[in-house]
Parts: C-alpha cells; structure tokens; sequence
C-alpha cells in the first residue's frame, strides 16, 4: 500500500512532465551532475539483480568522473543487499523492494539506527508473453491463478492458454511459467502484490536472472513470465493488465507508472547506512547524487526503466542531507 | 556369417559406436561455439528492407525462423540505434517485405553508449561550429582529430586521480588519528584538514578545465539519419569507429576483425559488460589461478611426498588415501560454502576485528576476495596435485632410490636432487591439470569473490601492489553473468558465446601441456611390460 | 666426508620427515575439519530452545501485563485504516463494531461506522471468541466444541464457517489468531492444543472451511490461554497451575516448558517476542528471555510432508523466502534430494553405456597409435567447465529439443538402426578385403558418418511423422492425449548436460582400468584362439570390475555434486515426480542460488549448510566405495 501511495506522490508532483507512451525523455529540470573533489575510495554494491546493470552503468559513468574510485558491484538479488549492509560488506544495497520488518529489525540490531532508502528510479514489472501469443491482456487475477498454487486471489486455477481467454492453436497448450528466484527482489514484490502473499507453484522455472527469465519465454511459445520492462528483447512481448477481472487494462508505459494506474509499478531503491545527522561517506553520497542527477536519470531510461521526475528526485536527496 | 556373430566383431562396431557418438557430441558442442563466436567480430553487410507498408529498416539479417503458430517466414534484423528504438532488434515477415537492398553508402558506427547506429550520413559540424562536407573521407579526419584531443585529456585525468588519491590517504589518516582520540590529535588533525584542502582546491582548478576540454571537444559532431528518415545528431566523442560494411573489401573487414580480436583481450567492457573487452576478466581468472598455485602447489607435494616417500604403508596410509580421494570427489559448491563459513566470515572477518578495526564495519578482509577465492579453490585443487605428484613418484624405479642410498645420499638428499627432478613432469601435470580445474570452476566463486564488475584490478601500482582483499571478475561468471543477467539478452549472446570459446582456448591449451607432459615422463620411465 | 656435514645431512634428514609428516597429517585434518565446520554451522538448527528467568520484569514492558483487555471485550486497532472491536453481550450475542477509513489515490478520507450484533443462530453458549488482528475475521468457539467463523472483511458480517471441531462436545477454552491471520489456535477443556485453518475441501469448489490441521502437545487439564508469538507461527500456551508450553504450530514442536508456579492472570510478548512476561493471581510477574533460534525446523519439516498455511493437503515444499515478514519459510529438503538423484539417476543412464563400451573399445580394439589421439581427446573434454556446459544445455540445446522433440525420439531409434545396417553392411568386407582388414581398430570413425547421418535422417522425417501422427505437434499430443506436460527445462536436457560432463570421468577411469589388466591375462586368451570381443568380454572386463565400477561410482559422485550445468539448465522446479519431461532442483544448484540471500546463521543460511553437509556425506560414501573397490583391485593385480 505504501508504495501505491508514493507512486501516487510522485504522480501529482509531475503530471505536467508526465511524457509519451513510446519515447521516454528525462524530466529537463533534474539538475546536471558537478564533479568534486576528495572522491576516492572502494565503493561496493551487493544486491538486487533488477538494478545490477544500472548499478553497473553507474558505475562505469561515475568511474569516468573519478578515476581512482574503485567499485565492485554484485548483484545476485534484493535480499542480498540488508545482509551485505549488514555485514559491512557493501556500502550501497540496491534493492527492487522495500525492506522487511525482520531486516530493519536486524539492521538496527547491528548499527543503532534505522536504514536510509533512496528511490532511484521507477519500474513496471512486466508480464512477458511470447511474441507470437496473440493474448491482449491479463488480469492480476488471472496472473495469479496462472502462477500460484495457493490462489489467493481466488479465482480457479489455470493452466492452458485456452483457460486465459486465447483462442486458436495456442488455446489447447499448457502455460510453461518462468519465475525468478526467491533471492530476487521482484519474485518477492511479484509474490506479494500478484499473488497476495501466497505460494508460487512447483513448476514455476526459477531462473537466476532475469535475462533468462526473458530468453526463456522468447524461445517457448506458451510461455508465460515476469522481470523487469527494462529486460525485454524484441522475442517477447510485455501483456497489459489490469488489477481485477474485467478492470480496465494498461500498458505498461511511462505514462500509466507515474499516474499509478499500471497496477505493478513499483520504486527501485539504494539502500544505504546512514547515522542520523551525520553525512554519507563522501564517495557514497556523490555517487547518490550521480544517480539521481540528469546523467544518471539518462542511465535510467538506457537500461529500460522509468526515469524519476525532477521534484521527487528532488524529494531523495533531500535524505541524503 | 555365423562365426561372424559368434565371433562377436558386430559387439566391437557397437562398441566403437558409442565412441562415435561421444566423440560426435564433443564435435557438435565445438561446433556451435566456434560457429556462434566466429563471426561475431565479422562486419555483416547492411540491408535495407523497404516494407509494404512504406517504412524501411536498415540492419543485419541475423537469424530466421518461422511464427510458432501460423507457420509464416520471417527474419531477424539487428537495427541497433537503441536509443532511437529501445531495442537492438527486430522481426521482420517475409510476405510485409517489397524489397531489398544493400546500399553502398550506409554506415555502421560504434559507440561508446548505445550499442550501434546504422545510418546514413547527412552533415558534420567542425569543432568550431562549422559545417564540413558529410563524406567519410572528412568523418574519418575529423574523428581522427577528436581521439586525439580525448588521448589529450588523459594527462589531466592522470594528475587529478593523483591528488585525489592523496586526498584519500590524507582522509584515512584523520580518520585513523579521530579513531585513537580526537582530543589528543586536534592539532594534526587540523593540519592535515588544511593540507587537504589544498589539495581540493587543485583538484577543482584541474576538473574545471577537464570539463571545459569536454564540451570544446563535443562540439564537433555528425548528423545521421536513420532508414525511416529519424535524425540523430552525435558527438564525434561518442563515436569509437565507423565504417561502411557494404562497400569494405574483404580484406578491410579481416582487418577489422583482428583489431577487435586485440580490443577483446586488451580492453575494459562496456555497456554492463555485454561491449568492449574482457581485460579485467581475463586478468581476474589468471591470477586467481597463479595464486591458487601457490597454496595448492606446497601443500599437494609435501603431502604426496609424505605418502609415497616417508609415511609406512598401513592403515593410516590407506585411510589418508581414501581422505585425498574424497576431497576430490566433494562437490565444488560444498568447497564454496565452506569457504565463505571459514575464510570470508571465519578467517576474514577475525583479521578485521584485529589489524583494521577503524574502519568497521566497512569490512577489508571480511568479504569475499581473490585471497579467499584462490584457498577455496587451492582447498579443491590440491587433491589432483596430489594424486598426480603420487603417481609420478611411484613411477620411478626402485633401482633408483636405492642406488641413490647406497651412495650414502640421506633420505632427503635423495629426495631433493633425485626423486623430484625426475618427478618434475608429473607435478607439472598435476599442477596444470588442478589450474585448468580452477579456470573452469564457478559456483564456489560466487560465494568467495567473484563479482560483476570490478574495473580495478587486483594488482596494481599503488602500494603494496597486490590488492588480496579486492574483489575480481572471471570468465566463467563473466559466461554466467552475460548469459543470464544482461539488460539485452539478445545483444549480448554472441558475447558469451566469444568469452565461452576464450575459456574454452585457455582449459583445452592447459590440459593439452599437461598431457603432454605426462606423456613426455612416462616414455622416459616405464619398464616395458610383457 | 667431514662428520659435520653428515650431520647436517641428517639433521636436514629427520626435520624434512618431521615436516613432511606434519603436511600428510595435516590433510586428513582438513577433510575432517571441513565436514566439522560445515557440520557446525547448521547443528544449532537442532539445539533446543533455552530461556533464562530475569530477576524482575523489565520496567519499560510492565505496562504489557496491566494492559491486558478484559476478555468481554476485544478490540483490534487498523491503524490507518480504522479500528474494529467486538463485545460478548450477555444474551450470547457478540456486538461488532467497525470505524473503517477507506483513502483514496489523492488521499481524501471516507469513514463509515458499523454497528451491528450478530445474529446468526448458535449451536451452543460462546465460550471463547477472537478477532482476527487484521480485522477480517472474527472465531468464536462454543461450550459443546463447535467453531464460527464471521467473515468481516465487507460491509455486512457474513457467518462463514459453523464447524463442529470435537465430536465429544467438549468445551473449547482459549482462542486466539496465530501470526499471519490465517491459523486459529484452538485450546480445550481435555487441555489439547489444535490449530484450524480455511482448506478448499474437495467438492465444495473454491469455498474454504476451517479444518484441523495441527495438533500441538498440550496438558493433561484444561488449557486457560494461548498466546501467539510475534515473530513467528509459536503460540505460548498456559494451563490452570501455571504451566507454560511454548508449541510451534508447523513444526508441532514442544519448544519449551517453563513454570510460573501458580495461576496465571496476564500474560504478553515483547521485545519483538524475545521476551515472555506473566503476572500470576498472586501479583507477582514474572519475565524470561527466550532463545529460541529456529523454532520452525524440526527433522519433521525437513524431510516430511507438512501442512502448510494456505495448502490444500501435507506437501514436501521449498519455498524459502518472501518480501514480507509474515511468510513462513517452507524448508523441505526431500524435493531436493530427490531432485539430486532424479538428475544424476538420469545423467548415469546417458553416460554409463556411451562411456563404458567407448572406454572398452578405446583400450581392447583401437590401433595403439589413433589411441594416443583419442585419449588425450576425451582428457580435454574432461576439462570443458561446467558453466559452458550448462550455458549450452540451457540457451541452445533446450530451446532446440522444444522444437525437435520428435528428432529427437527418432534419432534414438534410427542411430541404433543405421548402425545395425552398417554393421550388416561391412560384413562381407570385414575380413575378405584389404581395406576390411585395414579398418581393424579405426571401425568408430567409419560410424562416425553413419551417426550423423541418423542425426539427419531423424530431423528429416520428423516432420512429416509428426503431422501425420501427432496433428503437427508431439507436445500438445503428449499433453492432450497422455496427460503428460512437456517442459523445455526437463531432464533430459539434464541428462543430456549432466552425462556430457560425466563421460569423460567415467570413460579415463574406465579405460585406465581396462588397459592396466595384464597383457599376458589376453595373450594367453587370444593365444587360445578366442577373438578379440571375446577376450574383452570375458577375460579383461571381469578383471577390471572394481576399476570399472569404481569408475562409475566417481562419475556418479560427480553428477550428484554438479551445480552449474543444473543451475542453468532446469528450471530450478522443486517436484517430486519422476517424469522426464519436467525439471528438478538439486541441492548443489539449490545452495548457489540461495546462499547469497540467506542471513547470515539465520534458518536458511544452516539449511543450507546443512544440505552441503548432506552433500558431502554422500559424496564421502560414494567415494570412499569406489576408492576401496580400486584399491582391492590394485592388490589384485598389483604386479602392474
């Protein structure tokens, strides 16, 4: 729900900026980055895999700025980030979900205060759907008769493409699922809001990463599977959906992200450990402001995701104070 | 014919097929490498589809097939300019096709972002503002002109990441000295405070000019247009190399081809890995196997010696056989949790309770590292030296032994000047064989070290040089990574397919020494039987 | 020789055995020390809970124990979203009371308030009643054993569940919610502790009604309380005297006993359910620090079916993680462990032949200078890293068969036929022509023609067949027909992957072993004038059992221990069926893609551990077999 209500912010802060379906461009406010001085040191990330390779285009921008930055990046999936925070083992803790209860609680535990989470940029998870599947929408519903076994939504399972509403060849032949797996920030963030929490079934391939998730539904006609927009190729396409049977459906676009209508958009964070009142380790806050600066709204939209509007990346940094 | 069967040559030939069919899987697994790597690095021509709906596409044909459901042909296209389309390809169908062609003066440029444009061009703008005529004569001068200027911004760049790396000393040092009390160390602090700010203020003077060069230099640029008419207008900085692939010779394109071959081995990656080289990955693997050979190396001799030389056939012996024999047979992974339990968290995060302290809980050693990946992998290797130093020791004549005793040689002496130089093929084998293991291995890797993305080697020229604590990238998780995380899958298999062949070079050239070597010993040694 | 050097020499003699010693001891220690550490790590899962009384209850949670509400009255706050509260009247009627705020997108409030006594007929006086604390639900048990359940979820309360949950009408004591709102603790007079839970019955559609799924040790007299945990699915449960259970609802686990030495009046959690805090009749409270670890794994969760929440019947599952915090782990290892064998099962299958009768030829029939080729050829293979294999099996080779499954089928029956005809076909020339007679031990390269061509042929004829015999399409006829799914990530690209890695194991031992039986043990059987097939069939083959069998053992250990290839080539599904169509997650592959979000000594993080201990255990007994058996064999023939 809270993040239903921070997409709903971001949208009213931006309605005017609100770009075109196709073509998404960079909120022309955001501010342009200014290099500094005294930025050195090892920067490491551990965490979601959704962010790795915007982490790793960061990266590569920010090493252009200062050369003897040395960055390590690893990306093996959301919940990586609080243990690597936890640890000690990586400053930035890139994470495609909020954090849970349990690891604030753990987080805190270990350093006194609570976790600090910069939203970098949006996502709209996708439902991806072979190229040659002539399906025209989902419900998150139906989404989750097709994927879940508990079936929390309620509706009756589902496991032919006919079931789905498709007709033709394809209507007779099972649905083959592609997941991510549980370390991933999007299986939970898909869990919890497609599914409400309930259990995926057995036959769900957990793939490593989502690129895979995405070449695997390309490759097999009756596939179905989620990741990121920002993984698609042109062998799968991404299914509009709607929240509930018979709702109205919409296109996984920029558009229907910022106005919250898209009902699995989601923030993409950088979790970081900082003491109330006292400043970032200089590397790691300059490398928040890159992130959240015109050049690294770009980085966004190159690796398929949504840009953030100029106000409330605005609204991040003033966190980072 | 009845003696035939009875004889039983028709069992041989199953038997011999059976090794065809193994020898045909080897066969058509190189196959697909070699086919999918080859000619990734070959200039394909540019085609310009012009469909029935009046749009055209430029691209290279690089793959068909037919629809899953209706059967319908169709081709796919790599059109690049991801930042005009989003995606680097595109299915085209055969029957919305009214023609083809290959026009002579389409360009192919690569870029530092975006992956590649196909275009067309259509006007250059000089440094200073003006035009220039659009042919690729004055592209290529003008782009000439500009990588020059960015090999001039590379002194600048030099001296800024020096005072920089000041800085950063000078800011451990206050951080070091407000650890052990602030109070005490007011006075120094605030010296080194001043002597840091000066530094800073260099630093700004440097990077204002630095950026000032920048945009001088993205002045010049180049107007392209696509198929469709879309125009994009580029810096000449964000182009690497142009060319125009319909008009190139043969021998042009072959000498393209050894460039990026060079760039490939020499070469940091781009665009999250899936562009450029694999430098640091290349470097990464070699040198976690360097040093995993010198763990697994002393310890796998001394314990082979041990069991062949020193240790009394008997129980024990049998039992420390059966143990050797088991650690090779334990599962990699189990060597890659252990690792992390025991090194990274064991070992690691102690060192960093004692020697680096204020600077928890950033941990140093406490994380995974090439120190700790190069043990777990010496852990898992050091069985094959073993075995091998074992065996080429068995080898070797009693006579020898024992006329090297009779000569009043001790034990060790004859162990050192006799015994190991004639045991020194075998070792190598062993030696070679474990490393070729170690190339190969991942799985524990990723829970000891191995990382995406690590542009700064391990090893450098800042003191002390060898950086035990950095984590490294490697081209078995570099395979993985690519091939199973990258942002643009489609784009980035052929990449994969290259680095797998690399890996592939690097094992077979390995193994293929160490057989060699093994043959080389066991001509020299073996009593002929029979 | 001057005595000094002698000296020396044997001085250098006596330290270099020391040290040598020390290195061979020093091995077998670290094979011992891995499993110890490993071992280490995941024991605590077993360890039993432990809680130590503290002298006083801590002042900052005193006001728990004092706030506990009257039992007329349950109240349960939505925070944001409003408040619900529920009285018994006197009259056996629960009063329920609802302030919902409902926000919209731009975050206008609409509050309703509900009031409303419920009037649905009872079969018997409430005894106990409970609102769910996420304000969906509202259970009440009755003084006979029967439970309701009032769905409060929409604007009218809807009696969902009547439930006669005890036959012998005994009255139910305490209620109360487990944590996620989706199991009802249940206590009785008889002092049974039960949980119940909505389960789709088989018939009544996509209707759940609560059923009995846990039963929890209890106490011999009536239970007074239950208390549920706020970290996790434990209840604390109290009876007349004093006794405290704390019982795990999944693992149906006595956690801890303690005692607060008479009645208990109030009784509260806090510190997140570290601590357990009582206030007995006599005012005196009491307070404990519990430690309890790993309250949801027992042997029982590990390797046995378990009813979870939300499941329609006891099931073996993985599912290890979740974005929220309610969600319970669900950490059986069986799907794995059957995953592992299903895998190396299948790969053994491929390989074992293909590798065994090459090893056979390559030793007993090829010309001693193409061996030296072909040898070396397969060591290489040997090399080929998993990550390649995998990469292939999983990118290229599985999308392939999806499309060739039939090719596939029918290569499995032409390449055997094709070499049958070739074998027929080569008869006549075998021994009454030169060139026959020259192929003697070069046979396999003329095969290797013929398999490719049955590789062919079947991609050629597979087509027509399978319009003419399967509508167009195996898969969908397997489906529709059979019943059976086809999966692109199956086991036979497994056994496929898995067996390419392991054939070059199997067949070096293999051949080793062949080759090392004593030429005169064949020269004396050729001398006799049996054949060369013979010879290898019946004199080479039974000596070199154990090192054969060895072999086999050494790729089986491989297989089992194999993780990338299995990574990335299945679908990492954790089934249990045998089918060759569908994938299998194995604990190797399992552990990789885990370890890396597993807390650090958190449930997961010692499952894991725990499997590689699994892991290695096997491998140790697989291997330790094969290196006995080989070592049998060696004194056998030991002159060689």
């Amino acid at each position: 729900m809270l993040k239903r209500t921070v997409l709903a912010a971001v949208a009213t802060l931006c309605v005017a900026t609100a770009a075109q379906a196709e073509k998404i461009t960079v909120d022309a406010k955001l501010p342009a980055y200014k290099t500094t001085s005294g930025v050195s040191g090892n920067l490491s990330s551990i965490g979601s895999d959704s962010l790795n390779n915007m982490m790793t285009y960061w990266a590569e921008g920010f090493k252009k700025k200062y050369p003897n930055v040395n960055i390590q990046i690893e990306g093996k999936g959301s919940s990586t980030a609080p243990v690597a925070l936890i640890a000690g083992t990586a400053q930035l803790g890139p994470m495609s979900r909020e954090m849970k209860g349990k690891e604030i609680e753990d987080f805190e535990k270990k350093y006194g205060f609570k976790p600090t989470k910069i939203g970098v940029a949006l996502d709209s998870l996708a439902v991806f759907v072979n190229k040659d599947n002539p399906i025209k929408s989902l419900s998150l519903d139906e989404v989750d008769a097709i994927f879940s076994k508990t079936r929390k939504r309620g509706l009756p399972e589902i496991t032919t493409w006919g079931q789905a509403g498709v007709t033709g060849p394809l209507a007779e032949k099972p649905i083959s699922l592609f997941g991510r797996n549980s370390a991933s920030g999007t299986y939970g963030y898909f869990k919890e809001v497609s599914l409400k929490n309930g259990d995926y079934k057995n036959t769900v391939k957990e793939q490593p990463g989502s690129a895979s998730v995405v070449e695997g539904v390309a490759k097999d006609v009756a596939a179905i599977g989620y990741s990121g927009i920002g993984y698609a190729t042109s062998g799968v396409k991404a299914v509009p959906l709607s929240d509930k049977k018979g709702g109205t459906v919409y296109d996984a676009n920029y558009k229907n992200v910022l106005s919250g209508k898209y009902p699995l958009a989601r923030m993409l964070y950088i979790y970081v450990a900082k003491k109330p009142g006292e400043p970032l380790p200089k590397v790691v806050e300059e490398f928040l402001k890159y992130a959240l600066s015109k050049e690294g709204q770009q980085v966004v939209v190159k690796d398929g995701y949504d840009p953030l509007p100029a106000a409330s990346a605005a609204e991040q940094l003033k966190v980072l104070k | 014919m009845k003696n035939y069967w009875k004889r039983g040559e028709p069992m041989v030939m199953v038997a011999g097929a059976t090794l065809a069919m193994v020898l045909f899987m080897t066969l058509t697994m190189m196959a697909v490498i070699l086919g999918n790597s080859l000619g990734y690095f070959w200039i394909k021509d540019l085609v310009q589809l012009k469909l029935k709906d009046g749009s055209a596409v430029l691209g290279q044909i690089t793959g068909s097939e037919s629809h899953a459901l209706t059967d319908e042909a169709r081709i796919q296209l790599k059109v690049g300019n991801r930042d005009l389309y989003a995606q680097d390809f595109r299915w085209v169908d055969e029957q919305e096709i009214a023609g083809r062609e290959y026009p002579d003066h389409a360009y192919l440029l690569e870029r530092m972002e975006h992956g590649n444009f196909f275009g067309y061009l259509q006007g250059l703008t000089k440094a200073d503002g003006t035009a220039a005529a659009a042919d690729s004569v004055t592209l290529a001068a003008l782009l000439h002109e500009v990588q020059q200027g960015k090999q001039g911004l590379k002194s600048i760049r030099k001296q800024m990441s020096k005072l920089n790396m000041a800085s950063e000393r000078l800011r451990l040092k206050i951080q070091k000295l407000d650890y052990n009390g602030a109070e005490a160390n007011s006075a120094k602090i605030a010296a080194l405070t001043d002597q840091r700010a000066k530094l800073t203020e260099q630093f700004d003077q440097l990077n204002n000019e630095l950026n000032q060069k920048i945009s001088e230099l993205n002045k010049a640029t180049a107007l392209f247009r696509d198929a469709d008419g879309k125009e994009k207008e580029l810096p000449l900085t964000e182009i690497v190399r142009f060319y125009q692939p319909n008009s190139m010779s043969v021998f042009a394109k072959s000498g393209i081809y050894l460039i990026k071959i060079k760039e490939l081995l020499l070469d940091d990656p781009r665009e999250s890995n899936t562009e450029g080289g694999l430098f640091p990955a290349i470097f990464g693997t070699v040198l976690m196997v360097l040093l995993m050979s010198l763990f697994s190396m002393p310890f796998g001799v001394i314990a082979a010696i041990y069991l062949r030389e020193y240790a009394k056939e008997g129980k024990l012996v049998q039992l420390v056989r059966i143990a050797v024999n088991n650690l090779a047979g334990v599962p990699s992974i189990v060597y890659g949790v252990f690792g992390l339990g025991f090194f990274v968290y064991g070992i690691g995060g102690s060192i960093d309770k004692l020697f680096f302290s204020h600077q928890l809980p950033t941990p140093v050693f406490g994380t995974g590292g090439i120190l700790w990946a190069s043990l777990t992998l010496a852990l898992l290797t050091v069985p094959v030296v073993i075995v091998a130093t074992e065996e080429s020791l068995a080898s070797i004549p009693k006579g020898i032994r024992e006329g090297s005793l009779a000569l009043g040689a001790t034990k060790f002496q004859t162990l050192t000047k006799v015994l190991l130089p004639m045991a020194t093929p075998g070792i190598m084998t062993g030696l070679v064989l474990s490393m070729a293991r170690a190339v190969g291995e991942v799985a524990p890797l990723m829970m000891v070290g191995v990382v995406k993305l690590a542009p700064t080697l391990p090893f450098d020229g800042t003191f002390p040089f060898f950086h035990m604590d950095r984590k490294f990238m490697h081209l078995g998780f570099h395979i993985y990574d690519v091939g199973f995380q990258s942002p643009n899958v489609e784009a980035a298999k052929p990449m994969v397919y290259v680095t797998t062949l690399l890996l592939l070079v690097i094992v077979i050239i390995a193994t293929s020494l160490a057989i060699r070597f093994r043959n080389q010993m066991r001509r020299k040694y073996t009593t002929s039987h029979f | 020789m001057p005595p000094t050097i002698v000296d020396k020499s044997r001085r250098n003699d006596r330290w270099a055995a020391r040290l040598i010693t020390a290195g061979g001891l020093f091995v077998i220690v670290a094979v011992i020390g891995i499993l110890l550490l490993i071992a280490k790590v995941s024991l605590p899962l077993f360890y039993s809970p432990t809680a130590d009384k503290l002298a006083a209850v801590p002042p900052e949670f005193a006001s728990l124990l004092s706030a506990e509400p009257a039992t007329a009255v349950q109240q349960v706050d939505l925070e944001e979203k409003g408040s619900v509260s529920a009285r018994l009247l006197p009259d056996n009627r629960i009063e329920l009371q609802r302030r919902l705020v409902e926000r919209d997108i731009l975050g206008t409030e609409k509050v309703s308030e509900l009031k409303e006594t419920l009037a649905d007929p009872l079969p018997g006086a409430i005894s106990a009643f409970r609102l769910g604390r996420n304000g969906q639900n509202l259970y009440a048990a009755t003084a006979n054993g029967w439970l309701l359940r009032w769905d409060i979820s929409e604007q009218q309360a809807r009696l969902a569940d009547t439930v006669q949950a005890f036959k012998d009408q005994r009255r139910i004591t305490a209620l109360t919610t487990v944590m996620g709102e989706y199991s009802l603790a249940v206590g009785d007079e008889k002092g049974q502790i039960t949980t119940w839970m909505p389960v789709r019955t088989p018939g009544a559609g996509e209707d759940k009604h609560l059923a009995l799924i846990h039963t929890l040790p209890g106490f011999s007299t009536p239970v007074v309380r239950l208390l549920p945990s706020p970290r996790d699915k434990s209840l604390a449960a109290f009876d007349g005297q004093g006794t405290i259970r704390m019982v795990h609802m999944t693992s149906e686990r006595l956690l801890l006993e303690l005692k607060a030495g008479g009645p208990v009046v109030a009784a509260a959690f806090a510190d997140r359910g570290r601590k357990l805090l009582v206030a007995g009749a006599d005012g005196v409270s009491q307070a404990w620090e519990l430690s309890i670890p790993h309250p949801e794994t027992s042997l029982k969760t590990l390797f046995g079916k378990v009813w979870y929440e939300g499941y329609n019947k006891p099931e073996y599952v993985w599912q290890s993680s979740a974005a929220t915090d309610d969600f319970e782990p669900k950490l059986s290892l069986v799907p794995l462990i059957f995953g592992t064998f299903k895998a190396t099962l299948f790969a053994m299958l491929f390989a074992a032949p293909l590798a065994l009768l090459g090893a056979l030829y390559t030793s007993q029939f090829m010309s001693p200078g193409l061996k030296g080729k072909i040898k070396p050829a397969v060591e290489i293979m040997a090399a080929v890293p998993s990550v390649v294999v995998g990469f292939l099996a999983g990118l290229w080779l599985a999308p392939l068969m999806d499309h060739n499954l039939l090719a596939l089928f029918m290569t499995l029956v032409l390449v055997p036929t094709l070499i049958m005809l070739a074998i027929f076909a080569w008869r006549p020339l075998a021994e009454n022509t030169d060139f026959g007679r020259g192929m003697k031990g070069y046979e396999f390269i003329g095969l290797l023609p013929v398999v490719a061509l049955g590789i062919w042929l079947a991609g050629q004829i597979a087509p027509p067949l399978e319009a003419a015999f399967f509508a167009g399409d195996l898969k969908q006829w397997l489906f529709s027909t059979l019943g059976v799914r086809y999966d692109q990530r199956n086991s036979i690209i497994i056994a496929i992957a898995l067996g390419f890695a392991v054939i070059p194991i199997i067949f070096t031992i293999a051949e080793d072993a062949l080759s090392n039986v004593p030429r005169n043990l064949t020269a004396a059987s050729l001398a006799l004038g049996a054949s060369r097939w013979q010879t290898a069939w019946r004199v080479v083959l039974p000596s070199a059992l154990p090192g054969v069998f060895s072999a086999v053992m050494i790729g089986f250990g491989r297989a089992v221990g194999e993780t990338m290839i299995v990574l990335m080539a299945t679908g990492n599904t954790p089934i249990t069926s045998w089918s060759l169509f569908n994938g299998l997650r194995s604990l190797s592959a399992n552990i990789a893609v885990e370890i890396p979000e597993a807390p650090i000594y958190g449930t997961l993080y010692r499952t894991l551990f725990l499997s590689a201990v699994l892991l290695f255990v096997l491998t140790f007994i697989i291997n330790t077999a094969a290196e006995l058996l080989r070592q049998r064999f060696r004194k056998k023939y030991g002159r060689y």
